[in-house]
């Protein structure tokens, strides 16, 4: 009995630790562009990591088990044990204990990734604090199947979107049709686009260069094409994308 | 023709619907107005599934009876020999094999449409389907094999073993339970006939409004999971008091076997539920053909509305498919183990809280639709409570084949192999209940490997393990071990091969539901299709094994597992109305180690 337990704990206590120094030093994520895409990365790798010890644990019994238990065509059935009580409860509660531990982990990161983004559902207080903040507003309206884009501060719209970097860009999401989700994979950043109502949600990108986004909900037949890029230009360049923008607007 | 059965049924589905039709489109004309295309077709639909029912034998009795002229509901033994199983019989032994082997052959259909989007996904470009063909097939794939996990273990072994475990001669309700099988062939043909009425882009989700802009085809699928929501209410209803009310003397709650225990807590999720979904697409219908606006927000309506609606049915509908696939593991593990089942009473008690937990989890579906960011925190907590009782299923899994003297046979293998699987489907749902991960990898290739670990995983790997485990049961013949074990391990494999590589393909970026590869996931997407077909090829294989095995395979021992439940007590097949003479429970169901002890008092000695 002992023995079994010793053997399995090594086996298990050795893959789990060689995984888990493989996924810390592979490159598992895509790269990521803004501030609260390392929180949601960050996060990723906390739960792979802990993810990595429950999937050897069940591997490793199970192994252990066909290999080494293995009854053959032998009449003699196993020991009666059909109850453990203090191994039934310690697993019920260490269970339950990582089970809240990630959930407060998990709020946490939401509070994190959506610290910027207080009190979406009213238009009038998002302006008021898009003026006083310095934030970028930028509406996000999608149509089947393509996205476009307004600076309702700067007078622009455009069907291309371009955000500078280190800025806050609030990002007012609907849609003129059926359900869309405006998602920025780089960002980490992902939103349902409907119809008649508004919903916005920040990020504040941090690496220049220029990303997919995509439409992440079914929204019919050309939902796969519904696909076009962000480009994160140094807020110099940005400026005078804009200025260009209006010139070209004015003419 | 006279007589209640197929021909009759065929006849009178189609004359019921003709006259449907005929009558909607009068209406319509006299009342001055353009009769709509869906309302015909939706009285087509009802007024053939009366026909239908009437045809194949399931109402006459109970009208003659209602009227008076007869003073009981007999039970209806069929057609005799092999032709009752196409017929309406109220012996639940052979609606269990029709529930098996509908779904298995739907299962079939569903996995050919898979493998042609995985065929379509690799060629590069949009080649072999165009983006609509692409997207029905995917949505018809998805309704398919939901319907398939639904009903495939609970309805084929649920009919099947309930009433045998528990020491009853049939369902309380037999005529009911004939009834909830003849519901789903109408459906399986409204479905599959969809692409000819246009398709329907919306996966199996249908969110409107995009729901309320499609085709006839939408309405098919709204009928079709009308009539397997009845069919699944009918059946609940039928367990749960199968279950209460025809247990055999001594059969106390602590002495009923797991798989019961899974059949009865999925009955209660399902009885719970089920009609919420159905009263969710019935207001999607009346949005489509009166223009109610319940979702559509250009009239006043809320789309997110649906999306609570549709998933307080359809998260709990994941335990209707995957609890049953828990007890049918937890049931087969002591077997071949030769231990008995570890923490049997914590089992059941995971059951029961996954019942009450499943129910309040719905909204993690919905975390980036825009719903009130203070929803997210709470169903974020309700999802990881979750993995609690399911990890106890793991613990009662791990403690019974530890220390014991395990057979590997089949059947054994595949249990295995749904611990080893299902595994991966757990853990990799804590990412999805994440908020922050969640954000990212929702409505990726992520969610959809994660499902398939769990549903595939979870409900089809214990299917296969039941269909072995109880072959000799069912068929009094025994299958080809040497091909069951060559089948577990490619199955085994290709399902990993297929699956594993697609939570890469979400990582990287990859949406569900699109027609092609974003170039960065080629190399794991190609792993995936060629895995697929090893699957294929795996599912081939066992039906080689179990159809050969039907007809001419060696005869099967009453008992060749050496179980203790009840359904091994009697011959294999066993007998019409199972027990000759009733049994009495004596024990627990897993006295494995226990010299001389029983379940019961054996009315019949097992050869």
């Amino acid at each position: 009995m002992r023995q079994h337990v010793a053997t399995i704990g090594t086996a298990w206590a050795i893959a789990t630790a060689l995984t888990i120094a493989l996924v810390l030093r592979a490159p598992v994520l895509p790269a990521v562009a803004s501030r609260e895409g390392v929180v949601s990365d960050q996060a990723f790798m906390t739960l792979l990591v802990l993810a990595i010890p429950v999937f050897f644990f069940v591997q490793v019994v199970v192994l252990y088990s066909a290999l080494r238990f293995r009854g053959a065509t032998a009449d003699g059935d196993g020991p009666p044990v059909d109850r453990h009580p203090l191994l039934e409860w310690t697993w019920v509660g260490a269970s339950l204990v990582l089970v809240l531990a990630l959930a407060a982990y998990g709020w946490r990161g939401l509070d994190e990734m959506r610290a910027v983004a207080a009190a979406p559902e009213h238009a009038a207080h998002v302006a008021a604090v898009a003026a006083t903040a310095g934030e970028l507003r930028v509406k996000v309206i999608g149509t089947q199947f393509a996205w476009r884009f307004e600076y309702p501060d700067l007078g622009v719209q455009s069907v291309e979107l371009r955000v500078p970097t280190d800025r806050i860009v609030r990002f007012e999401i609907t849609s003129t049709d059926v359900l869309h989700s405006f998602w920025i994979p780089a960002f980490r950043m992902k939103q349902d686009a409907i119809p008649g109502r508004t919903v916005t949600v920040a990020v504040t990108p941090t690496a220049t260069g220029r990303y997919e986004t995509l439409c992440a909900a079914l929204c019919g037949t050309g939902h796969t094409v519904m696909r076009s890029t962000v480009e994160v230009m140094e807020p110099g360049a940005f400026d005078a994308w804009i200025a260009q923008q209006r010139a070209a607007a004015a003419r | 023709m006279r007589g209640p059965g197929l021909p009759r049924a065929v006849l009178a589905g189609a004359l019921g619907g003709l006259l449907g039709g005929a009558i909607d489109y009068a209406g319509g004309a006299l009342g001055g107005a353009a009769p709509s295309e869906g309302s015909v077709w939706a009285s087509v639909y009802l007024a053939g599934l009366i026909g239908w029912l009437w045809g194949i034998g399931a109402l006459g009795p109970w009208v003659s009876w209602a009227v008076g002229r007869t003073q009981t509901v007999a039970s209806d033994h069929g057609a005799p020999g092999r032709r009752r199983y196409l017929s309406f019989t109220t012996d639940h032994k052979v609606i269990g094999i029709q529930y098996l082997v509908t779904s298995f052959i739907f299962f079939i259909v569903a996995g050919l449409l898979a493998l042609l989007m995985r065929l379509s996904l690799t060629i590069p470009g949009i080649a072999l389907l165009d983006l609509h063909t692409y997207t029905t097939f995917m949505s018809m794939h998805g309704t398919i094999m939901i319907a398939v996990a639904l009903i495939s273990l609970s309805g084929g072994m649920g009919n099947y073993l309930l009433p045998l475990m528990i020491g009853a001669r049939d369902m309380a309700f037999p005529r009911l339970n004939a009834l909830s099988y003849w519901l789903l062939p109408p459906a399986a043909l409204l479905i599959l006939s969809s692409p000819f009425a246009g398709g329907f882009d919306t996966g199996w989700t249908a969110y409107p409004p995009l729901s309320e802009r499609m085709p006839l085809g939408q309405q098919f699928y709204i009928f079709t999971l009308l009539t397997v929501g009845a069919s699944s209410i009918l059946s609940a209803v039928n367990f749960l008091a199968t279950f209460i009310s025809m247990r055999a003397p001594g059969m106390t709650l602590s002495r009923v076997p797991i798989f019961v225990w899974s059949i009865v807590s999925m009955s209660i999720i399902a009885l719970v539920t089920t009609s919420v979904l159905a009263g969710t697409l019935i207001m999607l219908l009346f949005d489509r053909l009166f223009g109610a606006a319940f979702f559509d927000p250009a009239r006043g309506g809320d789309p997110l509305l649906y999306e609570h609606l549709f998933w307080f049915y359809s998260h709990p509908a994941v335990y209707i498919m995957a609890i049953p696939g828990f007890g049918a593991i937890l049931e087969i593990l002591p077997v071949h183990a030769r231990k008995p089942l570890f923490a049997y009473k914590l089992a059941v008690g995971s059951f029961l809280s996954i019942v009450v937990l499943g129910c309040v989890v719905w909204a993690h579906h919905m975390f980036v639709s825009g719903m009130p960011e203070a929803l997210a925190g709470p169903f974020m907590i309700a999802t990881e409570l979750i993995s609690v009782p399911t990890g106890v299923v793991f613990l009662c899994a791990l403690g019974t084949i530890f220390l014991g003297r395990l057979r590997l046979v089949t059947p054994m293998l595949f249990a295995l192999g749904f611990v080893s699987t299902f595994v991966i489907g757990g853990i990799t749902g804590i990412f999805l209940a994440d908020v922050p991960t969640d954000i990212q990898l929702t409505q990726t290739y992520f969610v959809v490997a994660h499902f398939h670990y769990t549903i595939m995983g979870g409900a089809i790997f214990a299917l296969l393990a039941s269909i072995y485990h109880w072959f000799p049961k069912i068929t009094g013949r025994m299958f080809n071990e040497r091909l069951g074990r060559i089948q577990f391990w490619t199955f085994y494999l290709a399902f990993n091969g297929t699956y594993l590589p697609l939570f890469w393909a979400g990582i990287y970026g990859m949406r569900r539901r699109v027609a092609e590869v974003p170039p960065q996931t080629a190399g794991v997407n190609l792993v995936a299709t060629i895995s697929a077909f090893f699957i294929a090829l795996s599912v081939l294989l066992f039906l080689v094994n179990v159809v050969g095995a039907w007809i001419r395979g060696p005869r099967a021992t009453a008992n060749p597992w050496r179980g203790h439940t009840l359904e091994w007590q009697v011959a294999s097949p066993p007998p019409h109305e199972n027990f000759p003479v009733p049994p009495t429970v004596v024990g627990g169901p897993y006295p494995y180690g226990l010299p001389g002890a029983r379940h019961a008092e054996a009315p019949e000695a097992a050869t």
